[in-house]
C-alpha cells in the first residue's frame, strides 16, 4: 500500500501530525499515521467518525505534552514536567538576570517591599485583633460583657437573669509575689483570680490534674491553685502534682492541677502564672482585706458563652434590661451598665489601647495592600518593558526551534525566580521589622514584647496567598506576551507593551506607585516630626544620671512595720552606694505612664459640681533631689522637716491651674482623707507621662512608702554602674524585698520614645523603597512611550515643530499620571495622619504639612525621572528615525 | 544502558508498560495496530491506545531500552509499519515484574479478596 492511495483521512491525519515537536514526529510519526490507517480500514460507519475525534483529541494531547519543555509520559499516559529542561531554563533565566542587575534588583526589592509589607501587618493584626483564643471550646460563642470591671454580685445577678447565656464567669489580673518552693526564688507575678465556673465556661481541658471548680470557689473551701504551663515547666514538670504547694504573698495553697500549653487566659497582653479563686483572694490581699462581695466596687470583668443562636445584639438588649432591673433593686451598685455591651472575646489589646491599636493598624493594612500592589504593578511594568525589549531574542529562539511553551515558560521561570528571591527579601524585612516591633512599648505599659510576633504557619500562609496574587498578575502577563511574540517573526519590532492599551496600563501603574510613595512619606515625615517634637521636649530632669528600680514587697505579707524598715533601710544603703548621690523613692515608677488620679479639694474654696482630680504621687523627702525636679518656690528644708507628718508639693501646672495668679505655698488640700500642707512648687517635669503639655500633679512626701509597690529613684554620676549590684545588695538587706526591674533614664526615655522612632524608621524604609521603585516606574513609562513614538517626533521635527515644544508635549502628557498619583495620595495621608494621632507626640491630626511635603518630594524626583526621557523627543534625528523602515 | 544493572530496581511496572512488554513477550516482533489490538484484547477491553499515547509509551521504552525497532519481515506491505520486539534486558524485567505479581497474588489476604469479587 502506498501513501497516495491513502483515504483522505489518514492524508488529513498526516498534515495534522506536523504539530508534534520535530524531533518528535521523526521518531515515531510513521508508525502513528500506518496504525490510524490500520485500524480506519479495520472499522465501518459511526466507529471510524469516533476512532479520528479520539486520534485528533489524542494528537493535541501529544503535542501540548511534547512541546511543554520536553514533558514526558510516566508510561501510563499522565504527563509529567521535563525537569532537565527546567533546569536548563533556569541556568537561562539566571543568566539573563544577572546580565540586568538593575531590573533584577528593582524587581526584587519591588516584591519583597510588597510582600514584607503585608506579612509584617498581617502578623501584628493576626496577634493583636484577629486570632481568636487559644484552646478555648468554640471561642466564638464567647462575649465580654462591657469594658469596664463590674462588681461581684451583679454578675452573679446578670448569670441567673440572663437567658441567652449558657453562663458567666469573672476574671481579674493581680500582681501577686509567689514562692513556687523547691528552691525558686520568691518572685512577683500575675495571678489570675477567677470565679469557680471559669475553665467550665470556657471548656478547657487540663494538662494534669485537674481545674478549679465552682465547688472551690465557696466560703471557706481549701485555697487552691491551678498553674500555667510555663509555671510548672518552670518547676521541673513534676509528673505527680498531689503534693504541690506554692506560696502567695505568704499565703499556702495546694496545686490541683495544671492549664494546657496553649492556654494563657483572655488577655493578650497578660500571662498568668496560676489561677486562684474569688474566695481566696482575701487570703493573699495586703493591708486592707478586700470585700469582694461589695456592690459599690467593681473590680472583676466578665466573660459569658451565648447559648447556640443567640446573637450579640440580642444578648446586649437583654444584658441591658436585666442592667436596669438590677440598677433599680440596687441603686449603690457601682458602674454604669445601663449602656453595657456585649463584645465577641478576642485574643487583643485589653483597655483603651485598643482603640488606637485598631485604626492604626487598618490605615497600615490599606498602605500595605497599596504598597504591595503597586509592586505587582512595577514587576509587571518591568517584565512588561523586558519582554518587548527581548522581542529580538525571543524571535531568534524561535526560529532556532524553540516552541512557544517553551518561550512562555522561559519567561515564566525568570519571573519565578524574581518571585522567590522578592519572597525571601520580603520574609526578611518582616522578621526584621516584627523584631523590632518586640522593643516597643506602646502606652499603658504594654509591649509587644508579649504578643510573641515570631512568625508562624499562619503568616507563611498568607505570605504565599500574596506570592501567588502577585504571580498572578506580575508573571503570567508578560509570559502570554512571550509566547504571542515567538510568532511575530524576526521582522516585526512591535508588539504588545507598546501599543495605546498597554501605555494607559502603565501609565495607571505608575499613578498607583506615586500615591502609595506619597502616603508613605508622609508617614515618615509625620512620625520625624513627631519625634523631632518630642526630643525638644523640656523633660523637667536631666534623665543621663538617674536610675530607677522597681522594688516588690509583697512578700512581707502582713509585716507593714518591717516591709517600711527594710526598705529604708535599702534606700540608705542605696544612698551610700559608690556612684550615687541621692537616693529616694516613689509610690508611681517614673516615666511609666502610669495614672493614678485621685479626687482633692482645697481647704477653705468651694469648686462649682465634682469635685476636680489629680494625678498624685506619695514620694521620699529626697525625691526631688534624687530626680533632678528642682523646686521653683517654697522651702526645700521643710521635706526634710517632716518628723512623720505629710506634706504636699504641687507641681506648676497644678499651681496655674488651681491657683492662678497666686503662690500656693501655705494652701492647704484635702485628699485621700487627708490634710496636705502645701509646701513647695516643684518644676513641671515629664517625669510622670510623656505628653505635650505638662499635667498638673501633686506631690504627697512622707517619711516612709506606704504599702504596696514602690521605685526606688537613684541619682549620680554613675547610676547605671549602681545598677550592676543593687539585686545583691537588696538581698542583703532583706531576702524578701524583691527587685522587678532596674533601669537608667536614658532607656526609659528611649523606651518612651519607641513608637516614634519604630514608626519613623518603618515608613522611612518603606517610603525611600516605594520612592525609589516608583521613580523606576515612571521613568520606564516615559522612555518606552518616546521609544514608541520616535517615528512622530522625527515627522514633527521635520515639517519644523520645535524641539522644547516637543519635550513640553511629552512632559505634559506624563505627568497626567504622575499628578493624579501625588494628589489621591496626599489625600490619603491625611486619611492616615488622623489614624495615627493617637501614636503621634506633638502632631496635630490635621495638619497637612507632612502630605504636602511629600506631595512636593515626589513631584520634584518625578519631574527628573520625567524630564530625563522627555529631553530625548527633542532629540531626535529625523532622517535616522525615518530611515528605520 | 547499563543492562547488568538489577532489574529489581526498574520494578513496579506500570499496568501499560506491562502490558505492552507482554504482548511483545509472547507474540514477537509486532506493529503499532497490532500492538493496541492485542494489548486491548488481553485486558478485556480496558486498555486501549490512541497512536499519540502509544508512541509516547514506546518512545519512553525504548529510551528505558526495554524494546526496540526491529525490520519489517519479508511480507509486510507497508514500508510505514513500524516493528517493536522486547530487549533481552525487557525481558528480565517482565520477568522479574511477573514474579513480584506471583509472589503478591500467593498471599493469603490477597487470596481471600480475589475470591470475594470486586
Amino acid at each position: 500500500m502506498t501513501e497516495a492511495r491513502d483515504p483522505g483521512v489518514v492524508r488529513l491525519y498526516r498534515r495534522a501530525l506536523r504539530v508534534l515537536p520535530q524531533d518528535f514526529r521523526e521518531a515515531h510519526g510513521t508508525g502513528m499515521e500506518a496504525m490510524l490507517r490500520d485500524e480506519w480500514l479495520e472499522r465501518r460507519g459511526p466507529a471510524r467518525a469516533v476512532l479520528l475525534v479520539r486520534a485528533l483529541l489524542d494528537l493535541v494531547w501529544t503535542a501540548s505534552i511534547a512541546r511543554l519543555g520536553g514533558g514526558m509520559d510516566d508510561g501510563d499516559g499522565r504527563w509529567t514536567m521535563g525537569w532537565a529542561d527546567l533546569g536548563m531554563d533556569v541556568r537561562v533565566s539566571l543568566r539573563s538576570l544577572t546580565k540586568a542587575p538593575l531590573f533584577t534588583a528593582t524587581a526584587v526589592l519591588s516584591l519583597g517591599m510588597g510582600v514584607g509589607g503585608v506579612a509584617t501587618v498581617y502578623g501584628v493584626a493576626d496577634r493583636l485583633l484577629l486570632r481568636p483564643i487559644q484552646g478555648v471550646r468554640d471561642p466564638g460563642a464567647l462575649v465580654e460583657v462591657g469594658q469596664m470591671a463590674l462588681p461581684y454580685p451583679v454578675i452573679q445577678d446578670l448569670a441567673a437573669d440572663m437567658g441567652s447565656m449558657e453562663g458567666l464567669a469573672g476574671h481579674r489580673a493581680r500582681a501577686v509575689a509567689l514562692d513556687p518552693g523547691s528552691g525558686v526564688d520568691a518572685r512577683p507575678v500575675e495571678a489570675s483570680i477567677v470565679t469557680g465556673n471559669y475553665f467550665e465556661l470556657l471548656g478547657i481541658a487540663p494538662e494534669r490534674g485537674r481545674l478549679l471548680k465552682p465547688e472551690d470557689d465557696m466560703p471557706g473551701a481549701p485555697a487552691v491553685a491551678v498553674l500555667s504551663h510555663a509555671l510548672w515547666t518552670e518547676m521541673g514538670a513534676p509528673l505527680d502534682i498531689a503534693d504541690l504547694e506554692v506560696r502567695v504573698n505568704g499565703a499556702p495553697f495546694s496545686v490541683v492541677g495544671v492549664a494546657p500549653a496553649g492556654f494563657g487566659g483572655l488577655r493578650l497582653w497578660s500571662h498568668p502564672a496560676f489561677w486562684m479563686t474569688v474566695e481566696s483572694w482575701p487570703l493573699v490581699s495586703l493591708g486592707r482585706t478586700p470585700d469582694v462581695h461589695s456592690r459599690n466596687w467593681g473590680w472583676i470583668a466578665a466573660v459569658g458563652r451565648l447559648r447556640p443562636g443567640v446573637t450579640t445584639a440580642t444578648a446586649t438588649a437583654e444584658a441591658r434590661s436585666v442592667a436596669r432591673r438590677i440598677d433599680a433593686e440596687y441603686p449603690d451598685n457601682a458602674g454604669d451598665l445601663d449602656h453595657v455591651a456585649l463584645t465577641p472575646v478576642r485574643a487583643r489589646a485589653a483597655g483603651s489601647i485598643e482603640g488606637v491599636l485598631e485604626p492604626l493598624l487598618l490605615a497600615l493594612a490599606a498602605v500595605v495592600a497599596l504598597a504591595l500592589l503597586a509592586a505587582a504593578a512595577n514587576v509587571a511594568n518591568l517584565l512588561l518593558a523586558r519582554a518587548t525589549r527581548r522581542t529580538r531574542e525571543f524571535a531568534v529562539r524561535s526560529a532556532l526551534g524553540a516552541s512557544r511553551l517553551r518561550l512562555g515558560r522561559l519567561v515564566a521561570v525568570e519571573t519565578g525566580l524574581l518571585v522567590l528571591c522578592g519572597a525571601a527579601v520580603g520574609t526578611a524585612l518582616s522578621v526584621a521589622t516584627l523584631r523590632g516591633l518586640q522593643a516597643v512599648h506602646l502606652p499603658e505599659g504594654i509591649s509587644f514584647e508579649s504578643a510573641s510576633l515570631s512568625p508562624d504557619g499562619r503568616l507563611l500562609t498568607v505570605g504565599a496567598a500574596v506570592l501567588l496574587v502577585v504571580l498572578a498578575v506580575a508573571g503570567l502577563t508578560p509570559a502570554i506576551l512571550a509566547a504571542r511574540m515567538g510568532s511575530l517573526g524576526l521582522a516585526s519590532d512591535r508588539s504588545g507593551g507598546s501599543g495605546p492599551r498597554g501605555l494607559r496600563l502603565r501609565a495607571t501603574f505608575a499613578a498607583i506607585q506615586m500615591a502609595v510613595s506619597v502616603v508613605l512619606l508622609a508617614g515618615t515625615a509625620l512620625f520625624g516630626r513627631s519625634l523631632v517634637r518630642a526630643l525638644a521636649v523640656d523633660l523637667g530632669f536631666d534623665p543621663s544620671r538617674l536610675a530607677v528600680v522597681q522594688v516588690d514587697r509583697a512578700l512581707f505579707h502582713d509585716d507593714q512595720a518591717a516591709a517600711s524598715q527594710a526598705f529604708t533601710q535599702l534606700v540608705e544603703a542605696m544612698r551610700d552606694a559608690p556612684g550615687v548621690e541621692a537616693a529616694s523613692w516613689s509610690t508611681v515608677p517614673p516615666l511609666s505612664q502610669g495614672e493614678d488620679r485621685e479626687s482633692f479639694e482645697i481647704t477653705g474654696r468651694t469648686w462649682p459640681g465634682q469635685p476636680p482630680s489629680v494625678e498624685v504621687d506619695a514620694v521620699g523627702p529626697d525625691f526631688f533631689r534624687a530626680s533632678g525636679i528642682p523646686l521653683v518656690a517654697g522651702d526645700a528644708a521643710a521635706l526634710r522637716r517632716l518628723e512623720g507628718g505629710l506634706v504636699g508639693v504641687v507641681s506648676e501646672a497644678m499651681a496655674r491651674q488651681y491657683w492662678p495668679g497666686e503662690n500656693p505655698v501655705g494652701a492647704h488640700v484635702r485628699v485621700m482623707g487627708m490634710d496636705v500642707p502645701v509646701v513647695a512648687v516643684a518644676h513641671d517635669s515629664r517625669l510622670h507621662g510623656y505628653s505635650s503639655e505638662p499635667r498638673p500633679l501633686l506631690y504627697g512626701v512622707l517619711p516612709a512608702p506606704p504599702p504596696g509597690g514602690v521605685s526606688l529613684v537613684l541619682r549620680g554620676p554613675d547610676a547605671k554602674a549602681a545598677l550592676g549590684s543593687i539585686r545583691d545588695l537588696t538581698r542583703s538587706v532583706d531576702r524578701r524585698l524583691v527587685v522587678v526591674e532596674a533601669t537608667t533614664g536614658p532607656d526609659l526615655v528611649g523606651l518612651l520614645l519607641a513608637p516614634q522612632r519604630v514608626g519613623g524608621i518603618v515608613f522611612l524604609l518603606f517610603g525611600v523603597l516605594a520612592v525609589a521603585l516608583s521613580l523606576i516606574g515612571v521613568y520606564g513609562v516615559v522612555a518606552f512611550g518616546v521609544g514608541a513614538r520616535l517615528r512622530e517626533f522625527g515627522v514633527r521635527l521635520t515639517l519644523g515643530a520645535a524641539p522644547g515644544r516637543v519635550v513640553r508635549d511629552v512632559l505634559a502628557r506624563s505627568l497626567v499620571p504622575v499628578l493624579a498619583g501625588i494628589v489621591t495620595g496626599a489625600g490619603a495621608s491625611l486619611a492616615l495622619t488622623r489614624a495615627a494621632a493617637a501614636f503621634l507626640f506633638g502632631v496635630s491630626a490635621a495638619d497637612p504639612l507632612p502630605a504636602v511635603a511629600a506631595a512636593g518630594v515626589v513631584l520634584a524626583m518625578a519631574l527628573l525621572a520625567t524630564w530625563i526621557p522627555a529631553r530625548r523627543a527633542g532629540q531626535v534625528d529625523p532622517a535616522e528615525v525615518l530611515a528605520l523602515d | 544502558m547499563a543492562r547488568s544493572r538489577d532489574p529489581q530496581r526498574a520494578l513496579p511496572l506500570k499496568p501499560k508498560p506491562f502490558l505492552l512488554l507482554l504482548v511483545l513477550e509472547d507474540a514477537g516482533p509486532l506493529h503499532g495496530y497490532a500492538i493496541k489490538k492485542e494489548m486491548a484484547e488481553r485486558s478485556g477491553g480496558a486498555v486501549t491506545m490512541d497512536p499519540g499515547g502509544l508512541y509516547r509509551l514506546i518512545g519512553r521504552l525504548e529510551r528505558d531500552g526495554l524494546v526496540r525497532r526491529v525490520p519489517q519481515p519479508d511480507d509486510e506491505t507497508d514500508e510505514r509499519r513500524q516493528y517493536l520486539a522486547i530487549t533481552e534486558w525487557g525481558r528480565r524485567v517482565l520477568a522479574a515484574e511477573a514474579n513480584r505479581i506471583a509472589g503478591l497474588a500467593r498471599m493469603p489476604t490477597v487470596q481471600q479478596l480475589a475470591r470475594r469479587g470486586g
